[in-house]
């Protein structure tokens, strides 16, 4: 894999943008003209053409492997811009994302605080404090 | 900052053997840690014991509480092993893997069928009960070893690295067992169309 972080020293604000568009797109924010905007740089940009090849070979499976670390903001910058130019191009990727991340919101909901947690039942509570006093007094 | 100055007062009785502290820490953490309990093991006599086993072994520990941590992490720290323990101790039923549950990719690595579109979730979605009902059922059909790592990373909040610990394994099998337990809980989600996340 290239060192994607570093656009090219040709033209590093071109790249910038275009790797901006691209991330744009693999939100499903961009429009047709971002498309062929980053389109038109890529052809004539070898470091991000490399980027390109990067996301076209790396496949699905490749892609959904890096979810986790995705959704916790964790993935390094440099298999961020892959990611997202592989999302640019694969519809499938950006809805497996979008669900991948939905359901685990949908599991962290589950304990959120909404939900006050159960009473500690009193014959519970009675059950440890009766255990423990036991205890006491057998180690005596 | 306030829970720690009242955790050393109330540490202070606990190692004094106060009646009174020892009630009043079951009544201030038992809830919450009954309902991890419930989450880890499923039913409810099962979780009352390991809560049960869990304090008493938190009050013999007393001693060596350090209190960087918190009572209340402390003691969650305790069930979640208690917790664990017990589970492995169960008769292992065959189970299903789930295993055609999963992404299946073509021979170039690409996804053989159309994924499916979930709206994206607005936050309130899961603040309703019933949702949060229906995801915990979901959750409880994962098999064995998916469902603990998933609800200890995604639900009890754990980071990988403490799922590992937890759970004895190497920190790179905990990331593959939390990943293919929310892999298959996407999946068990969308056969069930949760209504108004699956667009
Ligand atoms: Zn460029
Ligand atoms: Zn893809």
């Amino acid at each position: 894999m290239t060192d994607c972080d570093r656009p090219s020293a040709d033209f590093p604000d071109d790249c910038v943008r275009a790797r901006a568009l691209l991330a744009k797109l693999a939100q499903g924010r961009g429009t047709p003209e971002d498309s062929a905007a980053a389109e038109a740089h890529i052809r004539v940009c070898a470091a991000c053409t490399e980027v390109r090849r990067d996301a076209i070979v790396l496949t699905c499976a490749a892609i959904a492997a890096f979810l986790d670390d995705v959704i916790t903001d964790r993935l390094p910058a440099a298999k961020r811009i892959v990611f997202e130019s592989h999302l640019a191009i694969c519809p499938d990727c950006v809805r497996y994302m979008i669900g991948f991340r939905s359901s685990v919101e949908l599991t962290r909901g589950v304990a959120a605080a909404a939900d006050p947690p159960p009473d500690m039942p009193a014959q519970l509570i009675q059950a440890i404090l009766a255990a423990r006093a036991a205890g006491e007094a057998g180690e005596d | 900052m306030l829970e720690g100055t009242a955790d050393a007062g109330l540490l202070v009785r606990l190692r004094a053997g106060e009646e009174s502290a020892f009630a009043e820490l079951l009544a201030l953490h038992g809830g919450r840690l009954l309902a991890t309990a419930k989450r880890l093991l499923r039913q409810d006599a099962d979780a009352q014991d390991a809560v049960q086993e869990a304090f008493l072994s938190a009050f013999r520990a007393l001693d060596g509480f350090d209190g960087r941590a918190g009572l209340g992490t402390w003691l969650h720290r305790i069930v979640v092993n208690a917790c664990l323990l017990r589970i492995r101790k169960r008769d292992r039923h065959p189970e299903p893997t789930l295993d055609d549950l999963l992404p299946t990719y073509d021979s170039t690595g690409h996804y053989i069928t159309r994924q499916a579109s979930w709206a994206d979730t607005p936050p309130e979605i899961s603040q309703r009960a019933e949702v949060r009902r229906l995801v915990r059922e979901t959750i409880n059909e994962l098999p064995e070893g998916a469902r603990t790592a998933l609800v200890l990373r995604d639900v009890e909040g754990l980071s990988t690295a403490d799922v590992a610990a937890a759970l004895g394994i190497e920190s790179g099998a905990a990331r593959v067992r939390i990943h293919r337990g929310r892999q298959l809980l996407k999946a068990l989600l969308e056969r069930k169309n949760l209504s108004g996340v699956l667009e």
